[in-house]
């Protein structure tokens, strides 16, 4: 039970969806004395289960490892084994995984802005009870969600666990009217993705800045997607196969998923991350559209990510277009691999944030070892460090209900894979 | 278009069986501007915009309900449910990109007047959903039946 001066919040199931997890949260004295996102999450066999496969079968085994960003695991898993194979990649696949990875960014944050986070900001519960007083709200993020399934479908056969792209590129070129039929869809969704980072404009966030840390690929020239770096707010840039050296993983003891910490802090990938580093990179469009809203980036508050996704919603909508412009057909949507005994590090901007991979192979192209680093291990620590330092900005003064929404809305502005749990936290409040 | 019928699956052992029935179907009625027959993948978002405003919806998917493999279930949803159906029983409403039920995308998708169809779920307990080539012998035993009971009510829907 507790007292006036001491707030026991207790969240035994934060949800499935890879893995299972809880928020322990106890105040005294107006302080926060202990915070604990629990996360039940089972070991990553992937890992393990990658061992002795042979290099080719890679891409669809972790094409599996996630439901909504597949894209992102085949293309940190191939750009690390072409690198280690010296595989040139050709302009053509290089501009069509941008493309493939651009409709994976629109379905994922559409989903995430729609059906997750836009109830917190308009006071629902849920999707389905926002949808009763904003039907077109949710009519437009089915529209781009679909879209971004159909661009990954275009490439990979299939939205779901697709299987169409191999190292070098891909197993077959779409044809020209397959490509002409995405470009009207694209340019209807234009102004879907317009309206949208409009709408998201206009939300009333938090306007404090955090001390926040915050790290993404270095794609130069362009906005981050795929890179052979990593681009940290301190400044530093860090090549990729000394991630490791940098950025640390570590077992605690209230969660079986890993903790990462760069240099010893939290950090932050994503959306915010990718938006404040690099948004001199965001298609023209797009910044005259935050121009004109009043919106400038960098802002340090990892509420600003809902404004983030839209942006790059409308970003993706419009460089998926622009790259399909001139599409021809090609006869060799790949290049032919020559398998080379070594080390391989590859990382890609997933929707949720960089994707880092790890692999050991033999001369036979045999797997030996392989290390994946995802978004949601990275941000676990940061999600930690700012439910805590958003719960002090906004007061701990306040009721246990309104302390628990808060730090689901923490939770969700990072579209954690435990994000379904927390439009559902159950709420036990022992006071003593 | 009058009726759309969805199957929903994998390419994964007993979870095809949705897909199966789909292919089946696409044989009998191909070239038949009555019917839309659309495979979908397990996303169960993934139909949503893809089939039009149907006056009648068919819905066929694996189920793992604890009832014996090869149980055969065919369920009518209410015409309006006011919310009330996504929450019911042991359905969550839409919460995840991850994991939106069948149930609460039907139900998003009729709240944002999407879908004013009558909506029929077909649905058979497998067995086995790991990525097997083929059914288990519970489910390859069932499919016709399956397929026949989605038939003969495709059939009535055509002679309203």
């Amino acid at each position: 039970m507790d007292t006036k001066d001491t707030i026991s919040i207790k969240v035994p199931v934060l949800a499935r969806v890879e893995g299972e997890g809880a928020l322990d949260l106890e105040i005294r004295d107006q302080r926060i004395t202990s915070l604990h996102l629990r996360i039940f999450e089972p070991p990553r066999l992937f890992e393990a289960l990658l061992v002795q496969r042979s290099y080719h079968e890679l891409l669809d085994i972790v094409a599996r490892i996630c439901g909504i960003c597949p894209v992102a695991y085949q293309m940190s898993a191939a750009r690390a084994l072409e690198d280690l194979f010296a595989t040139p990649i050709t302009p053509w696949v290089e501009a069509m995984r941008r493309v493939y990875y651009y409709g994976e960014w629109i379905e994922s944050h559409a989903l995430h802005i729609h059906l997750l986070a836009a109830p917190d900001y308009l006071g629902f519960d849920n999707a389905i009870s926002m949808a009763e007083k904003h039907p077109e709200l949710v009519r437009r993020g089915l529209r781009l969600q679909a879209l971004g399934n159909r661009l990954i479908k275009l490439f990979g056969a299939r939205s779901v666990n697709p299987i169409g792209a191999r190292i070098g590129g891909f197993y077959r070129a779409p044809a020209v009217a397959e490509v002409r039929q995405i470009r009207l869809d694209l340019k209807t969704a234009q102004e879907d993705a317009r309206l949208l980072l409009l709408w998201a404009a206009q939300l009333e966030l938090p306007v404090y800045k955090q001390d926040l840390l915050f790290a993404c690929v270095n794609d130069p020239g362009r906005y981050p997607i795929m890179g052979n770096a990593i681009n940290v707010s301190d400044g530093s840039r860090i090549v990729l196969n000394e991630f490791a050296q940098h950025f640390r993983e570590q077992q605690v003891a209230h969660s079986t998923a890993l903790h990462c910490h760069y240099r010893g802090k939290p950090y932050l990938v994503g959306p915010l991350a990718r938006i404040n580093l690099h948004h001199e990179q965001l298609h023209d469009e797009v910044k005259r559209t935050l121009s004109a809203a009043g919106i400038q980036f960098p802002f340090p508050n990892n509420f600003y990510a809902l404004l983030a996704r839209a942006a790059e919603i409308y970003h993706a909508v419009l460089e998926a277009d622009q790259l399909l412009q001139d599409y021809q057909r090609t006869a060799s949507p790949f290049t032919q691999e020559q398998v080379r005994a070594g080390e391989a590090f590859g990382c890609t901007e997933a929707p949720r944030g960089m994707l880092w991979h790890q692999y050991k192979v033999d001369a036979a192209g045999l797997i030996q070892f392989a290390r994946i680093v995802p978004p949601t291990s990275q941000n676990q620590a940061h999600i930690e460090w700012d439910i805590a330092d958003s719960l002090h900005r906004h007061g701990l003064n306040q009721t246990n209900a309104a302390l628990k929404l808060l730090a689901e809305k923490v939770i969700r502005n990072y579209d954690p894979c435990i994000s379904c749990a927390t439009h559902f936290l159950r709420l036990k409040v022992a006071r003593r | 278009m009058n009726i759309a019928v969805v199957g929903i699956g994998s390419p994964n052992g007993d979870d095809r069986v949705g897909w199966q029935v789909i292919e089946m179907l696409r044989q009998e009625y191909i070239g038949n501007r009555q019917i839309f027959l659309h495979v979908a993948e397990r996303h169960n978002l993934e139909w949503i915009g893809q089939i039009g405003r149907p006056r009648v919806a068919l819905f066929i998917d694996a189920v793992i309900s604890g009832a014996e493999p090869g149980t055969l279930f065919h369920f009518r949803l209410p015409a309006t449910t006011s919310g009330g159906l996504a929450v019911a029983g042991p359905w969550q409403p839409a919460c995840s990109s991850h994991a939106v039920s069948l149930l609460s995308a039907i139900e998003l998708v009729r709240t944002i007047g999407e879908l004013n169809a009558e909506v029929e779920l077909f649905g058979l307990e497998i067995d086995d959903y790991r990525a097997l080539p083929d059914l288990s012998t519970a489910v390859a035993k069932q499919l016709p039946q399956l397929i026949q009971q989605v038939r003969r009510v495709l059939k009535s829907h055509l002679r309203e």
